[in-house]
């Protein structure tokens, strides 16, 4: 081998070195923890070993069933809302006159620069039935009845999806209008020439353009999504009757007030498989593809 | 002649100054680890008294309180670790048995303090196989509070059982307002199904203590509950203690049920439209016997502290009488110490204090079971289901009951 071949190997070894000490060291420590029946004060023994106990539990606990389709649900829904609100916000932006698009663009990224914890507190003012929501509800004449918001377990969830979609819409806004301004305008000219309409030059135009833009937007808010906690945890606590416990708050209740630290990992293990079933092996599948492999 | 007197007189004074430094006790730095919140902010200003030693509080909300003193157990002795910490009565159990906290009695005996002076029944829940491990303070329990002038005026008697009450807030339900109540998904729903319960002299468990959540005490609690919850301001289903006691407090609700350590606010113009006309009563069971789910909080000292006698000094001085007497002077804390509830002067501050007093001895302490902690957050999503749903308290409590038949409730 020659020297040169080193090189870049001890270049990098100092990264390595880190990401190994913080990132592998704890997931093989967390991982391990999963595996023994652990908790606040306990040890690590043989006597605690449980092998995948906790796994095979995880799938035969209705309420770790339950976390499951609640966050695969919060995160298809946030996700879907996002793309849709984001894209028809940031093409909105871009047509109207640029002095309105400037007032209005840092205005509406405000939301994103507020803590979750935060919004999710502001939102709990929100939906109290004094709030403003019920306000304006009541000026077309409807109540809480018509949308019990946080308080019922019909509509809990979809109140934590309509709060991130009014902190995370801006993010995709800001993507997207980048995305959109890539766009070479030649294509548009060339389809006014065609005689395109406005739907049509969106649909075959700029959406397909907007494919690697929507790409690591699924990603990061993919990942993001299916970690939910925050949100969740300041609106609704999890609840009317479980009907909004995300995966981690799951995990976390487990953790420091069941003090069941094991069972806790396995939880997070899984969240991690199912992050990576459903955004991970498509992202590489599509980049595969991508590079002529796949 | 001159220069000498004035060379013997200076150092005459680098003497001193330099023995003022070597002699003086060097003041230690404790790390105590409170509640956030009101109380919290008193907390400092009392802590500004103790001139010992140097305290710094550390106030966490109290979703985060629990998970922050649990990794400072774990942390090296002397790493920014929490010297004194106070602590929920209900995770005393958990953390005496991981040995996260130093027992006292040696240090108590070589202070000469009598613990006479606390009440027994909260003090029973700072002991542990024998050994103190703590202070009790700052007891809290769910009592009823009213606006007089609306009852008077609606010409209602104040609810003196569990019918009484629910009967009282179906009046004001069919009036468009309801009763206020904690009853989003969470432990604070619990503590009002385990009063009403505690109230009919009903337990969780059975005489062989086996766990019965389906004894006509339990459903009947939950069947109150359940009656209060349809009977109640819309809202109350995203509500903990604040949302229930601020309804209380700006006239949206002319009832709820709300935690005594709240009940000062009531007495603030500032944050009060009934400073003047709000009162209390006991929150009954059915034969209109009141009794509390004796929750309270407990100056302890932490096991890894580097400075266990220090931090024993500032615990019990916090618990002591002239810390608590004046914390509960400036905001009616309900202190665990027997001579403070006698004290004119607190009576005269906080009115609420006979009804909580009434609760606190007729009431019970949650078992200090290894597993008990499982059966409170099932209940937690029981209640829920209750408050949210058609189903049927008793047929939920059944489901309740099965779903805990594997859990071991022996130690």
């Amino acid at each position: 081998m020659e020297r040169g071949d080193l090189l870049p190997l001890l270049l990098m070894l100092p990264t390595l070195l880190v990401v190994f000490l913080v990132m592998v060291v704890p997931l093989l420590y967390g991982f391990t923890l999963s595996l023994f029946d652990v908790g606040f004060g306990k040890k690590i023994s043989a006597q605690a070993f449980l092998g995948f106990s906790n796994y095979i539990k995880f799938f035969s606990d209705p309420t770790a069933l339950k976390a499951v389709f609640n966050t695969v649900s919060f995160s298809l829904g946030a996700i879907l809302g996002d793309l849709v609100l984001g894209t028809l916000c940031a093409v909105f932006l871009l047509k109207v006159p640029s002095f309105l698009s400037s007032t209005l663009r840092p205005i509406v990224t405000i939301p994103l620069l507020v803590s979750p914890v935060v919004v999710g507190l502001t939102w709990r003012y929100i939906y109290d039935p004094k709030g403003i929501l019920y306000w304006l509800l009541g000026l077309v004449g409807l109540g809480i009845e018509d949308f019990p918001g946080v308080t019922s377990a019909s509509t809990a969830l979809l109140s934590t999806v309509i709060t991130h979609w009014w902190q995370v819409t801006p993010f995709v806004i800001i993507v997207v209008t980048a995305g959109l301004l890539a766009i070479p305008e030649e294509l548009y000219e060339a389809a006014r020439i065609d005689g395109a309409g406005a739907f049509s030059t969106f649909f075959k135009i700029t959406l397909p353009q907007l494919t690697k833009v929507y790409t690591v937007i699924l990603l990061i808010s993919g990942v993001d999504t299916i970690k939910v906690f925050d949100i969740i945890y300041a609106l609704t606590g999890g609840g009317p009757n479980n009907s909004s416990i995300s995966l981690s708050i799951y995990a976390y209740s487990q953790a420091f007030e069941q003090s069941d630290l094991s069972y806790s990992m396995a939880i997070s293990f899984t969240t991690m498989a199912i992050t990576f079933l459903i955004f991970g092996i498509p992202f590489i599948r599509h980049n595969l593809a991508k590079e002529g492999r796949g | 002649m001159k220069r000498t007197t004035k060379a013997v007189l200076c150092f005459l004074a680098m003497a001193v100054f330099a023995a003022s430094f070597g002699y003086a006790q060097p003041k230690t730095n404790l790390l105590v680890s409170v509640w956030a919140g009101p109380h919290a902010d008193l907390q400092k200003r009392v802590v500004a008294d103790y001139k010992k030693d140097q305290v710094i509080i550390d106030d966490v909300d109290y979703g985060n309180l629990k998970p922050k003193q649990l990794t400072s157990f774990q942390a090296a002795m002397g790493s920014g670790n929490y010297d004194v910490v106070w602590v929920n009565s209900q995770w005393m159990k958990e953390y005496t048995d991981a040995g996260y906290l130093l027992p006292l009695d040696d240090l108590i005996k070589s202070a000469g303090i009598d613990m006479g002076i606390y009440a027994k029944g909260l003090l029973d829940g700072c002991v542990f196989n024998g050994k103190t491990y703590g202070f009790p303070t700052f007891a809290q329990t769910l009592i009823i509070a009213y606006d007089s002038e609306v009852f008077k005026k609606e010409g209602l008697k104040v609810p003196t059982n569990a019918e009484e009450l629910v009967s009282v807030a179906k009046y004001f339900k069919q009036k468009g307002s309801g009763i206020a109540l904690p009853a989003k998904q969470g432990t604070a729903a619990v503590t009002l199904f385990s009063q009403l319960l505690f109230s009919d002299d009903g337990y969780y468990f059975d005489k062989n203590g086996k766990l019965d959540m389906t004894s006509k005490e339990a459903v009947y609690a939950a069947s109150i509950y359940d009656q209060l919850v349809q009977n109640a301001i819309p809202g109350v289903l995203a509500w903990h203690h604040d949302e229930t006691a601020e309804a209380v407090r700006m006239k949206n609700a002319p009832i709820g049920i709300i935690m005594s350590g709240l009940a000062n606010q009531n007495a603030d113009p500032d944050r009060s439209l009934i400073t003047k006309s709000v009162k209390y009563a006991p929150l009954a069971g059915k034969n209109g016997k009141a009794a509390a789910t004796n929750s309270f909080w407990v100056w302890a000292v932490a096991k890894n502290s580097k400075n266990t006698k220090a931090a024993f000094d500032f615990a019990s001085w916090m618990a002591g009488p002239v810390a608590e007497k004046k914390q509960t002077l400036a905001d009616q804390q309900v202190s665990a110490l027997n001579a403070l509830t006698q004290d004119p002067e607190i009576l005269a501050k906080a009115p609420f204090l006979p009804v909580v007093m009434e609760q606190l001895a007729n009431g019970k302490i949650d078992p200090p079971l290894a597993n008990f902690g499982k059966l409170k957050a099932a209940l937690v999503v029981s209640l829920s289901e209750i408050a949210t749903t058609d189903a049927k308290p008793a047929d939920v409590l059944a489901k309740l009951q099965q779903s805990m038949a594997g859990v071991d409730f022996s130690k």
